[in-house]
């Protein structure tokens, strides 16, 4: 099984309306996520979707009968959130560079000691303007 | 075959030509770092790009010059055939030198290679950002991201943006927030990433370990000038302290990876904020000066001294 940080980077158009019909009304069967899809989606590929989606831990699935009913494994909010936390890690670590401008490096994070130092020679600097 | 012989010929050319003049650029910009630190970061940051962008212009120089001369004066080549030539018509020795071949391949290789990597670093990072763009809420010309982890940065060069994480937004207090929020915009009004950028291409053919030296520079006096924008737009301890405070969250982080921080970079920042002078310091402008006094002088020197420089090549490299 793949990481939740690879999902959250590939995680496609259908796949993401997928996730958006589940988290709206759940558990529902391949036949009724299709039926909320549309005519345009055929059965297997809704099918296929759904199988990936859990695959990469985003649904958990029971047996019903013959079928599978699916359900999010995770709510939106907690989505969104690992969503930008498998985007900001990587960006972050880059730092600055061609990517993007940080106001603070995270290399440039230092031990309490020496930041409460840092406040200090700032506090010093106020005393004398 | 002729013409891909002299392609290798005027290749190697360049190649010895830019990595001279990198390393060169490299060792000016250690050697007189103490010199630029004192004339404040606007120098600092224009010999960081000096050395990364005059090495390739002097090269494509030297090659237009070379190849120029060999087109326009009286063909010598079959006076003396015990070299190769640096001609745009007789070329053809170039491949019967399996030590040039290589250079030039191998240079085409890691030249190749840097641009890759530098490419799938820009999709990835695109991509990424698009993520945020999409679940940001946007506030003023700030991108507000919900997220327990503390940044503050701009991405983008057509479209340049600010985002910013809830954390990092409820960490600072007014002061510091604004602080923050000026150094971005000082980057967005600059351009900074599409000069960034820039250096990234320009150091694509440069002295082994050249590109990463020269960007480092390149940030770090970016970072320090941006500080100093800020701190003259709200107020020098506003910024110190946005940083210690941002530096705060990230620390743990830090920890938690294991990661053996640079003690001096934030320090210097800190300091180099606080004694934030009211003028900028006129250095910058007199490296800009000499630098197109250089540049000048070179070109003349290439132009009159056309004959010698190519016979000197010739028997040095053929």
């Amino acid at each position: 099984m793949r990481s939740f940080d690879d999902a959250a980077r590939v995680l496609g158009d259908l796949e993401r309306r997928v996730m958006d019909i589940l988290w709206e009304l759940h558990p529902l069967a391949v036949r009724d996520v299709k039926a909320r899809l549309g005519a345009r989606s055929a059965y297997t590929t809704v099918m296929t979707t759904l199988d990936r989606l859990y695959k990469k831990g985003l649904l958990a699935r029971d047996k019903d009968g013959l079928a599978f009913v699916y359900r999010p494994a995770i709510d939106r909010a907690a989505y969104q959130r690992r969503v930008v936390e498998a985007a900001v890690g990587p960006l972050l670590e880059q730092g600055a560079g061609p990517v993007l401008a940080a106001f603070v490096d995270v290399a440039a994070g230092l031990s309490p000691q020496h930041l409460s130092a840092l406040e200090q020679l700032i506090a010093a600097k106020r005393r004398r303007p | 075959m002729t013409a891909f012989g002299s392609a290798v010929g005027f290749g190697v050319v360049f190649l010895l030509v830019v990595v001279a003049a990198s390393a060169l650029g490299c060792a000016v910009v250690a050697v007189g770092g103490r010199a630029l630190a004192a004339r404040g970061p606007v120098a600092e940051r224009r010999a960081a790009a000096l050395a990364a962008v005059v090495p390739p212009i002097a090269g494509v120089l030297v090659v237009a010059a070379l190849a120029l001369h060999s087109a326009t004066t009286i063909d010598h080549c079959e006076a003396h055939d015990h070299h190769a030539h640096l001609c745009v018509a007789h070329g053809g020795a170039w491949l019967a030198r399996p030590w040039a071949v290589a250079v030039a391949a191998a240079a085409t290789v890691v030249t190749i290679g840097r641009a890759a990597l530098l490419l799938a670093t820009l999709v990835g990072a695109r991509a990424r950002v698009r993520t945020l763009a999409a679940v940001a809420e946007v506030v003023d010309d700030v991108r507000v991201v919900d997220s327990p982890r503390r940044f503050c940065f701009v991405a983008g060069v057509r479209r340049p943006a600010i985002y910013a994480s809830t954390a990092a937004l409820r960490a600072l207090a007014d002061d510091e927030r604004a602080a923050m929020l000026a150094h971005e915009r000082a980057h967005v009004r600059a351009r900074d990433l599409l000069w960034r950028r820039a250096l990234e291409v320009a150091t694509l053919v440069a002295a082994p370990l050249a590109p990463g030296f020269l960007a480092r520079r390149w940030d770090d006096a970016t970072e320090r000038l941006r500080d100093r924008d800020a701190a003259r737009a709200t107020d020098p301890a506003a910024v110190a302290h946005a940083l210690i405070a941002m530096c705060r969250g990230e620390a743990a982080w830090a920890a938690s990876m294991n990661y053996a921080p640079p003690v001096h970079a934030l320090t210097r920042r800190v300091e180099a904020v606080l004694a934030t002078p009211d003028d900028e310091p006129r250095g910058a402008r007199r490296l800009a000066i000499v630098a197109a006094a250089l540049g000048a002088a070179v070109i003349v020197a290439l132009v009159a001294f056309v004959d010698p420089i190519h016979h000197a090549l010739e028997t040095l490299l053929g």
